[in-house]
């Protein structure tokens, strides 16, 4: 390219370029006319909007991606060979940070599993099944709240982000009275729940719903 | 709560042989022998049984299901008896175990005969038995059928030395990225697969992380001036 646009300066690490200006326009159109524009991006491992780690190795010709392979590998956590080590107790701290915005479905499930395995699901109290449904249920709440929230900040509305992040704080406090955490319970237990509710339960969980 | 579907609905299935096949027995907690036990599971002795096959009646929807592959096996010339090694009936689930070499074809039968139409895998895991001599690595496929509203898991094995089975990708071409994942945690290969790559570890990783052999790893974390162990260094869990 024949004009600079973006100003080069030299540095200890090579050469730095800083781009400036709303010459975008010229930029592109001097990308189109060339023919071997075909070059390899990746596009991560880190971006704002892909929720997670995701790393995309990307073949562009010109504007057009024409091949895209994902690596997907950098939010394993090795949870599963981690629990080899630990008892069955144990096993809910992990699986509760599997996903951090539905952590009660990560424990309930495990739960079964742990439940089915011994043969003990006819054992489990009543009541903490109907609470660990309606621990479900409040999750299930707080993370469609999340959900809405960064899907509107992907399309830039800001507002609704604020809002869902709000909206969803009402039930983490709940979770925070029930369990004394806000993320990351670990409440569910092969065998029933780590405690009961707390006393105050009724008049928290109105309040909670009101305005 | 109505589980009719993928539940006995109340018929008991016939009492299976108790015995099962027993692939090992592990004392303690976590298979750590190094040091003295303080966790007080160091007594701890256990036999590790896999079901052994169980006997007609399956119950339910179990026999309308065996029968029904069984049958549709018979029509292409295949002997049921070479495809499908066992059925095992456990806590209310169907495992059908499935000759390696003829997975393929059990699986398009499943998928496309109208009375059975499991029309989803949801993926395969890897199981490691280092103890089940010969059949050490175990593929598990969980398949759904959403016309019927069924649910059934087949079993692969294959052994150590010889660590292949076929891949299911072009019945299931969704298990693509399954595979490989079992591929890269288990070394399980999956023959005719498009690309089997490592998918979560690193390119150059060497090993199988998820094989019971292979270490958990870790270092020791020193925490208010005491060194703490790895896990499977503690001497506690033995």
């Amino acid at each position: 390219m024949t004009t600079p646009h973006a100003t080069p300066r030299a540095t200890t690490e090579g050469t730095v370029y800083t781009v400036t200006g709303g010459d975008w326009d010229e930029v592109v159109e001097s990308a189109l006319k060339a023919d071997d524009e075909r070059i390899i991006v990746n596009m991560g491992p880190q971006h704002p909007s892909t929720h997670g780690v995701l790393r995309l190795i990307l073949e562009i010709d010109g504007e057009t991606v024409t091949e895209a392979r994902c690596g997907i590998g950098y939010l394993h956590t090795g949870i599963e060979k981690n629990l080899e080590f630990r008892n069955w107790t144990q096993g809910t701290t992990f699986v509760t940070r599997m996903d951090y915005l539905t952590p009660f479905f990560n424990e309930a499930a495990y739960c079964l599993g742990v439940e089915k395995l011994l043969g003990i699901e006819d054992q489990i109290p009543d009541r903490a099944t109907v609470l660990r449904v309606l621990l479900m249920e409040l999750n299930r709440i707080s993370s469609h709240l999340v959900c809405i929230a960064t899907g509107g900040m992907e399309l830039g509305a800001t507002t609704i982000m604020i809002y869902g992040f709000r909206d969803r704080e009402l039930v983490l406090d709940l979770f925070e009275l029930i369990t004394g955490l806000r993320m990351n319970h670990a409440f569910i237990r092969p065998g029933g729940l780590a405690q009961d509710l707390p006393r105050a339960r009724s008049t928290s969980c109105a309040s909670s719903s009101g305005p | 709560m109505s589980d009719e579907l993928n539940t006995n609905s109340g018929q008991v299935p016939a009492p299976r042989d108790e015995t099962g096949e027993v692939i090992g027995v592990r004392k303690g907690m976590f298979g750590a022998s190094s040091g003295g036990d303080t966790s007080g599971y160091g007594g701890l002795v256990r036999t590790v049984t896999l079901p052994g096959p169980t006997a007609r009646p399956y119950g339910g929807w179990f026999d309308e299901v065996a029968d029904e592959l069984e049958g549709a096996l018979e029509e292409q010339d295949l002997l049921p008896a070479e495809a499908i090694e066992k059925t095992v009936v456990d806590r209310g689930e169907l495992t059908f175990h499935i000759a390696r070499e003829h997975l393929v074809r059990v699986a398009r039968t499943l998928r496309d005969d109208p009375a059975l139409r499991f029309e989803l895998c949801t993926g395969v895991s890897g199981v490691h038995f280092p103890g089940d001599v010969g059949r050490e690595l175990h593929a598990v496929y969980h398949l759904r059928s959403l016309t019927h509203g069924r649910l059934i898991r087949l079993e692969v094995s294959a052994p150590d030395s010889d660590p292949h089975i076929p891949s299911l990708v072009a019945v299931y071409p969704t298990n693509d990225w399954h595979e490989r994942e079992t591929y890269d945690f288990f070394g399980l290969v999956f023959d005719g697969h498009p690309a089997l790559t490592r998918i979560m570890m690193p390119d150059d990783w060497q090993g199988f992380p998820q094989r019971k052999d292979y270490p958990l790893g870790g270092i020791p974390v020193e925490y208010k001036g005491a060194q703490i162990p790895a896990p499977d260094q503690r001497r506690s869990y033995s």
